[in-house]
């Protein structure tokens, strides 16, 4: 298991998240969850598609040592024989891209006519 | 200039312009050449002979809405509600802080534009309607903007295609218990 590790600002703005295939014509959908620091599930705080912005998911300061589950599918356009594809998850702060990363944790590398689940995982750290 | 301050304006000239344009057509029917437009051979309005007709009907639409403005006075002293009539008396806009009074012959000319005013004057109480829910819109924005980033907000939810909404349906079914899980 992966966990990323976000190192925001305190005055830095909200966080964001959003997903892309930036080399593909296939979508993705995700939601993402906060667990508090001791890994208890809190909230869903979004819905993330790569076909809108990168959603808000609150700023530094109430996000410190919070963490972060996003689980989502790339959806299949039926290729035969299945195609490569790259999924990056985008994890920013005021605007500013500082995660760029594509999630370790998915079924598969190559997409066919079943979709591809994938899991990304990060924790937002505050510096002092 | 408030929209409600407007809209009690527009309010005030729609009515004086229906009951103008009823004078103006009875002013018609006593004097039937001022209904009576000047047209050339070919059947087109002559807009140079038929020059002095068009101002006469002007002046008498102007000089009824100045009659009719002067009920719209509202009397100076009681409160007890009374017939007025005073044409070189003050029409009230409105009501409270913001009110405001215009002439009597003012309204009176206002009025006596007609649908070509008072289209205007609608037109222009919708578009300050426009900016205003605009502004709304704006500051709800703001206070979701602010929600969000006190960690305060509900999920960020937006439309998505059936397609997609299927899947987030599929992945929420079973959220994660712990933030170690793999399902």
């Amino acid at each position: 298991m992966q966990v990323s590790t976000l190192k925001a600002t305190r005055d830095g703005g909200v966080i964001t998240v959003g997903i892309s295939l930036p080399t593909s014509p296939h979508s993705a959908a995700a939601v993402i969850w906060r667990f508090s620091a001791d890994g208890k599930r809190e909230a869903e705080v979004g819905e993330l598609t790569s076909l809108v912005p990168p959603v808000p998911i609150g700023d530094a300061v109430t996000n410190n040592s919070k963490k972060f589950y996003v689980r989502g599918k790339v959806l299949n356009e039926n290729d035969n024989p299945p195609v490569p594809f790259q999924l990056l998850v985008t994890v920013g702060q005021g605007g500013k891209a500082l995660l760029i990363e594509a999630p370790t944790e998915k079924e598969d590398s190559r997409i066919g006519s079943k979709d591809v689940r994938f899991i990304y995982r990060f924790v937002v750290e505050v510096a002092s | 200039m408030t929209v409600e301050l407007l809209s009690a304006l527009a309010t005030i000239l729609l009515a004086l312009s229906l009951a103008v344009e009823r004078a103006v057509t009875i002013a018609k029917g006593l004097w039937p050449w001022l209904a009576i437009e000047t047209v050339t051979s070919g059947g087109e309005t002559d807009l140079v002979r038929d020059r002095w007709r068009r101002l006469a009907v002007q002046a008498t639409a102007i000089l009824c809405g100045w009659i009719t403005a002067g009920f719209l006075v509202q009397p100076q002293r009681g409160d007890t509600p009374q017939l007025t009539w005073n044409l070189l008396g003050f029409v009230q806009v409105g009501s409270g802080s913001g009110a405001f009074t215009l002439p009597v012959l003012i309204v009176g000319v206002l009025a006596s534009g007609g649908s070509a005013l008072w289209s205007n004057v609608v037109g222009y109480t919708k578009a300050v309607k426009d900016a205003k829910n605009a502004e709304k819109a704006s500051t709800n924005l703001s206070y979701i903007t602010q929600a969000q980033a006190a960690g305060v907000a509900p999920p960020v939810k937006v439309s998505f295609d059936r397609r997609t909404l299927r899947a987030l349906d599929e992945v929420k079914s079973t959220p994660p218990n712990a933030f170690a899980s793999e399902a």
